[in-house]
């Protein structure tokens, strides 16, 4: 605030015409500790409990105006987070799609049994039963179409 | 206002000042002791004030002049423990107020003390109702039964005494 604003308030408040928010509105900015001789005078007359409201005040704005050390530490690990996972996408979408098809495929490869004989026919014949058991438990939709086409030929 | 007076409605004085220091502190204790302090100083405004007056706006008033006074206090002591050379220092010294700046403090509130009584009766309650209660001119109305127009040139004629008296001595 201007000097001749604060002027004109204390020359109102003179006249009794300032409401209670513009007297601390006052007192706020007869708190600075440059002011002349006059306008301590008026900062005597508004009394320390009207100085005191008006610092108070003061504080509590200033504080919601500025935000907590822990706030302004999330916000900035949160930026800088979105920003390397926008980052991340962009650089998986330029990545060709063929190198990871070919890596999937020998992964896939390595990964597969030895392929076992068509039918169980070498052994005893409880050996061949459950070496039938053990491939009927690893490929039942196989034995399950034969089971039908049998039904069916019936 | 009487001591008894005063003492059955301490209580709820009292939550209304604590919720403003937790507002502003945030932690029960300091809040607490800040209560304390706005307690006794609430008490020697209402010994002044007339009985039957509602003093919760001038009970919150007080205790945010402590939380105000507590605040600058723990700054200070703050801005000295980095000017100090250990925090043995810090602990011994005293936060409180200079003998100069509470000798100054006295030396103003009693001068305020001696031109508000120069001024008329009438005029020294209403000029109190304004500064010490905080009220509006609207609120003093209501309550005196003054019209506003009335109460703002007595309001006026009061200010303006002390004013001019403050002035005089101050520069004698």
């Amino acid at each position: 605030m201007k000097n001749e604003d604060i002027q004109q308030l204390i020359d109102k408040y003179l006249e009794g015409e300032t409401s209670p928010q513009e007297e601390r509105q006052l007192a706020h900015e007869l708190q600075r500790p440059d002011i002349p001789e006059e306008w301590q005078t008026i900062r005597m007359m508004l009394g320390e409990l009207t100085m005191g409201e008006a610092a108070y005040d003061a504080i509590m704005a200033q504080r919601r105006q500025k935000p907590s050390a822990i706030l302004v530490a999330i916000r900035i690990i949160s930026s800088i987070a979105a920003v390397y996972l926008v980052g991340l996408f962009f650089w998986l979408q330029t990545q060709p799609v063929e190198k990871a098809e070919i890596t999937y495929t020998n992964k896939v490869e390595q990964t597969q049994p030895a392929p076992q004989p068509q039918y169980c026919t070498e052994g005893t014949p409880r050996e061949i039963l459950m070496c039938y058991m053990e491939r009927r438990k690893a490929q039942p939709h196989i034995y399950q179409q034969l089971k039908q086409k049998t039904y069916e030929n019936q | 206002m009487t001591q008894s007076e005063f003492e059955h409605i301490a209580q709820q004085l009292r939550s209304q000042m604590l919720k403003v220091a937790l507002d502003f502190f945030e932690s029960q204790d300091d809040a607490e002791d800040v209560t304390q302090d706005a307690m006794v100083q609430l008490w020697c405004y209402c010994e002044r004030i007339d009985s039957g007056r509602n003093v919760s706006g001038l009970a919150v008033r007080v205790a945010k002049n402590c939380c105000v006074s507590h605040y600058r206090k723990r700054q200070a002591a703050r801005q000295q423990s980095f000017a100090d050379i250990g925090l043995r220092a810090l602990r011994q010294k005293d936060t409180s107020e200079s003998p100069q700046e509470l000798l100054e403090a006295d030396d103003t509130r009693r001068m305020m003390d001696e031109v508000i009584a120069l001024l008329k009766p009438r005029e020294r309650q209403l000029f109190e109702m304004r500064q010490t209660e905080g009220l509006s001119t609207e609120q003093i109305s209501e309550q005196t039964g003054i019209p506003k127009a009335s109460v703002a040139a007595m309001v006026s004629a009061a200010r303006k005494k002390v004013f001019t008296e403050l002035t005089r001595r101050m520069k004698q």
